[in-house]
């Protein structure tokens, strides 16, 4: 089954910190934008390529030194 | 008389501290190092933030600089001491500028807010970061030798903040400079207004702001740091804040578009939460507090009283509580910072309501008293770990900012509702 935003959203949050959801979107907005994802009409439901998680991961890893877990990424 | 040294004073009509004509206001290592955290997230795709950062403060500094050598007759190394001796007060670190000329020169030092900020908070940075200590450095020395404002530049290799063991700025002439810097709008848009003593309390407003507007709260002779409350203060520039974030807001727009501007709003405000966290979590649990406010307290609701009277000597303008549960609060701000620099910089409007400190600070003196329940818990240490624990509460308080002056009210005023 494929990742959700909502799945990101809530594990980064929850288990990393308060609104490191919206500091990966900050930081990644061209990439959200270039798959037709623009944060004012954002749903949880919405799937995240491989590509996609692939950068979010590296931006998890960047600003917190942390890793999505695998289940994410594969 | 001349004057040589430059201290500025506290105005209780405006609550707010004016240095030079350049207003100063109390804010912690977490907010200045996260709100620039935040506006460098989108660094990769708009252009021209880093320069934001460095130019925001040479245009206040060279301001502030030349207003005060304008007011007072100083030599150059009358001058170079003023610039030193103020950012040791300030709490910026320490800096030398034996080297310098009117042609730049080299600074080094040992102790930069900045790069102590985020080494502290965020670790080791793979950039430096301190772009408020070059712009610093070139405003002021512009104006220790009466230069136009944007004639020179810093740079910076070596960085605290990045693990080196100094921070090492080369200042140069600015001969390719493609954008045109603007003096600071100094105090903005000023109101005038007194402090106001709420009925349902028995915590002194005025008392509690007389003591503290007179603490020798400045930084240390070795390291030009104020270590107070478990957090590394600063009496920043109140258009510092305002400057970066409103010009971050520009650029942002301006490069993709008003649909999404959602985002930074959220983060700004998210940095004035991260501050109200810390910095009012630090003070409730300061000796100071034990020793002159709590004896005020007998309940929860003192307890903000308690801590918006401590804002009240921030420099901050005048925060009111109009109304007070454990659900919810409703904050009055006149002369608010962020609206005075606002409206004393743009002559449009925002597009969104722009209190994005004050939103995150009354939210987040909120969330200390009624989800963490500070009050029943003290001591405890505030980090990360109960920052997350706090945040994922289902009743944490979240905030809205209902009148806003840069939007034509008369005064600010933020809701933050449980849940």
């Amino acid at each position: 089954m494929q990742t959700t935003i909502g799945d990101v959203k809530n594990y980064l949050n929850q288990k990393i910190t308060s609104m490191a959801w919206q500091r990966i979107q900050m930081r990644l907005l061209p990439e959200f934008n270039k798959r037709g994802i623009f944060l004012h009409a954002i749903t949880d439901s919405m799937q995240i390529d491989r590509d996609l998680m692939a950068a979010i991961n590296t931006a998890v890893n960047t600003l917190y030194n942390e890793s999505l877990p695998s289940e994410f990424l594969n | 008389m001349s004057i040589k040294i430059l201290r500025g004073e506290f105005y209780p009509d405006r609550n707010a501290y004016v240095a030079a004509g350049e207003p100063a206001i109390f804010h912690c290592h977490h907010y200045n190092s996260y709100l620039q955290a935040v506006l460098l997230d989108a660094s990769s795709y708009i252009d021209g933030i880093e320069t934001l950062l460095a130019d925001s403060a040479q245009e206040i500094a060279h301001t502030q600089f030349k207003a005060f050598y304008g007011s007072n007759s100083l030599n150059e190394e009358e001058r170079k001491k003023a610039v030193e001796d103020y950012f040791k007060f300030a709490g910026f670190g320490k800096i030398d500028l034996k080297g310098i000329d009117a042609t730049g020169g080299v600074v080094e030092t040992s102790s930069d807010h900045y790069g102590v900020a985020f080494k502290s908070k965020f670790g080791i940075n793979k950039k430096p970061v301190s772009y408020f200590t070059c712009g610093y450095l070139a405003g002021a020395i512009e104006a220790i030798y009466d230069m136009e404002l944007g004639s020179l530049e810093a740079n910076q290799d070596l960085c605290i903040g990045k693990g080196d063991e100094i921070s090492r700025f080369t200042i140069i002439r600015s001969n390719n400079r493609k954008n045109k810097l603007i003096a600071s709008q100094q105090e903005g848009n000023y109101q005038l207004h007194s402090l106001i003593q709420p009925d349902t309390t028995k915590v002194d407003y005025t008392a509690i702001r007389q003591a503290l507007t007179n603490m020798p709260l400045e930084g240390a002779e070795n390291t030009g740091l104020i270590d107070a409350f478990g957090v590394l203060l600063t009496r920043h520039y109140a258009n510092y804040y305002c400057n970066i974030s409103y010009g971050f807001l520009d650029l942002f727009t301006t490069q993709m578009g008003i649909d999404q501007i959602e985002i930074a709003k959220e983060l700004m405000t998210e940095a004035g939460h991260v501050c109200a966290f810390n910095t009012f979590g630090g003070i409730m649990q300061s000796n100071e507090w034990n020793a002159m406010i709590k004896p005020m307290l007998s309940s929860k609701e003192d307890w903000i009283h308690g801590i918006t009277a401590v804002v009240n000597s921030f420099g901050w303008g005048f925060w009111e509580i109009q109304e007070l549960t454990d659900e919810k609060i409703i904050m009055k701000i006149t002369g608010g910072y962020e609206a005075n620099a606002y409206l004393g910089r743009y002559k449009e409007k925002p597009s969104i309501p722009i209190s994005f400190l004050a939103s995150g600070g009354v939210a987040g003196l909120m969330n200390l008293v009624y989800v963490l329940d500070l009050p029943g818990r003290t001591p405890v240490t505030l980090d990360e770990n109960l920052y997350r624990e706090i945040s994922n509460k289902p009743e944490f308080f979240k905030a809205k900012q209902l009148k806003c002056r840069a939007l034509g009210d008369e005064f600010d005023l933020i809701e933050a509702v449980k849940g």
